[in-house]
């Protein structure tokens, strides 16, 4: 069940008197905005051909993206969908093309009853080795000492291990940070999140 | 509680769990048990089909044995890495609930095997490349078109080595240098060698 606000019904009010042809018309092109971009020559000439502003036919077209958007947000199979519309005040014929849109958008999106995947993918831990190394002397200086750790670390995206130097100071700031979150991970206000969260 | 064996760190529950599963064993069966266990370590070989049998032996069924494989492998590497001595470590096995028996037929074989564990331990250690040989060989340039012939014969050195980097690929490296800069090269690394055998 989606919630529009009354700024997004009103864009509607534009589609409402169309023929079935034209509406069909701009529910493809909704649809065909979502899987290739905006395109913004489609609004000038159609707001062109129509004698209409180019604004409200922007906003009708994007109203209709926000719908199939919606519906593919919370994973709507087509059934679910035309429940949905019904409070809109599409009429039937209308309501019947746009769920058949919706179903051919859920094709082209790829997914039938999966929710969209995440946009946000982050990197995770796999690996770490670590080697102290102390250089004692090389050309240019030949009475050194200087400690510092290589480290070969892996993550989950690449599948070559990098590699790194380390000094000391850096080293110890970074196991102060890591610390500090482990700390925070075992805090009263954390805790009590992960409550509410399960 | 704070242990040696784990690096002054907590002991991880799952070792705990195993104790009891251990001390079912009599010590001569746990002393078997543990010289197969290391003995799988240091040849990095899997004998299933004798695990197999001691397994029917003393009527363990899959799941115990792999993780009373995992505990003693867990014991006996981190042991070898944080150099713990047996004694030590037998303190610890029996505070963990292990019998006395059982924690000293397993230190006993520990010991007997700690030089190889740690040398195989070294070697697995993180380590960028490794020289694996070298060849040099000793050419005579003879004067070439336009030079005088004067100038005569130049001696070069060319040397060939061969490297095994991280990902276990072999690569060769060739190089060729004058006289000069051959004896330049043995001196530095004479020199390196020296400060090297004065830390150890």
């Amino acid at each position: 069940m989606f919630m529009l606000d009354e700024r997004q019904i009103s864009h509607f009010t534009f589609l409402l008197p169309l023929s079935n042809e034209d509406f069909s018309g701009f529910c493809t092109q909704a649809q065909q905005f979502l899987v290739n971009g905006i395109n913004p020559k489609v609004y000038s000439k159609a707001a062109a051909k129509l004698s209409i502003s180019e604004e409200t036919i922007r906003n009708a077209i994007e109203a209709l993206m926000l719908l199939f958007i919606k519906g593919s947000e919370n994973a709507m199979s087509v059934d679910e969908f035309s429940n949905s519309i019904i409070n809109l005040s599409f009429n039937e014929e209308q309501r019947q093309i746009l769920t058949g849109i919706y179903a051919t958008s859920l094709e082209a999106l790829g997914s039938s009853q999966q929710p969209t995947r995440s946009l946000l993918t982050f990197r995770h831990f796999v690996n770490l080795e670590w080697r102290l190394e102390v250089q004692l002397c090389s050309r240019a200086l030949r009475n050194q000492l200087t400690p510092r750790v290589l480290i070969k670390l892996q993550l989950s995206d690449a599948d070559k291990p990098r590699f790194f130097h380390v000094d000391i100071p850096t080293l110890l700031h970074v196991t102060e940070l890591l610390e500090e979150a482990v700390k925070e991970i075992r805090s009263q206000h954390v805790r009590r999140v992960f409550r509410y969260i399960k | 509680m704070r242990f040696r064996f784990c690096g002054d760190l907590d002991c991880p529950d799952w070792v705990l769990a195993e104790m009891a599963i251990l001390s079912k064993l009599t010590s001569i069966k746990m002393r078997i048990f543990v010289a197969m266990v290391v003995k799988q370590i240091l040849e990095q070989s899997s004998d299933d089909d004798k695990i197999a049998q001691f397994a029917s032996d003393v009527k363990f069924d899959v799941k115990d044995v792999h993780s009373s494989i995992a505990v003693i492998h867990f014991i006996v590497s981190s042991a070898t890495k944080h150099t713990v001595s047996s004694d030590v470590l037998s303190n610890e096995l029996q505070q963990l609930g292990l019998p006395k028996e059982h924690a000293q037929a397993l230190c006993k074989v520990y010991s007997d095997n700690s030089s190889r564990l740690e040398e195989l331990l070294r070697n697995q250690s993180l380590r960028l490349t490794r020289m694996e040989s070298s060849q040099w060989k000793v050419n005579l340039l003879l004067p070439a078109d336009g030079q005088t012939p004067e100038s005569g014969a130049v001696p070069t050195v060319e040397i060939q080595m061969k490297l095994r980097d991280l990902e276990n690929k072999s690569n060769s490296v060739k190089m060729t240098m004058s006289v000069e800069q051959c004896i330049t090269l043995r001196h530095e690394l004479q020199k390196a060698l020296e400060m090297m055998e004065s830390v150890q």
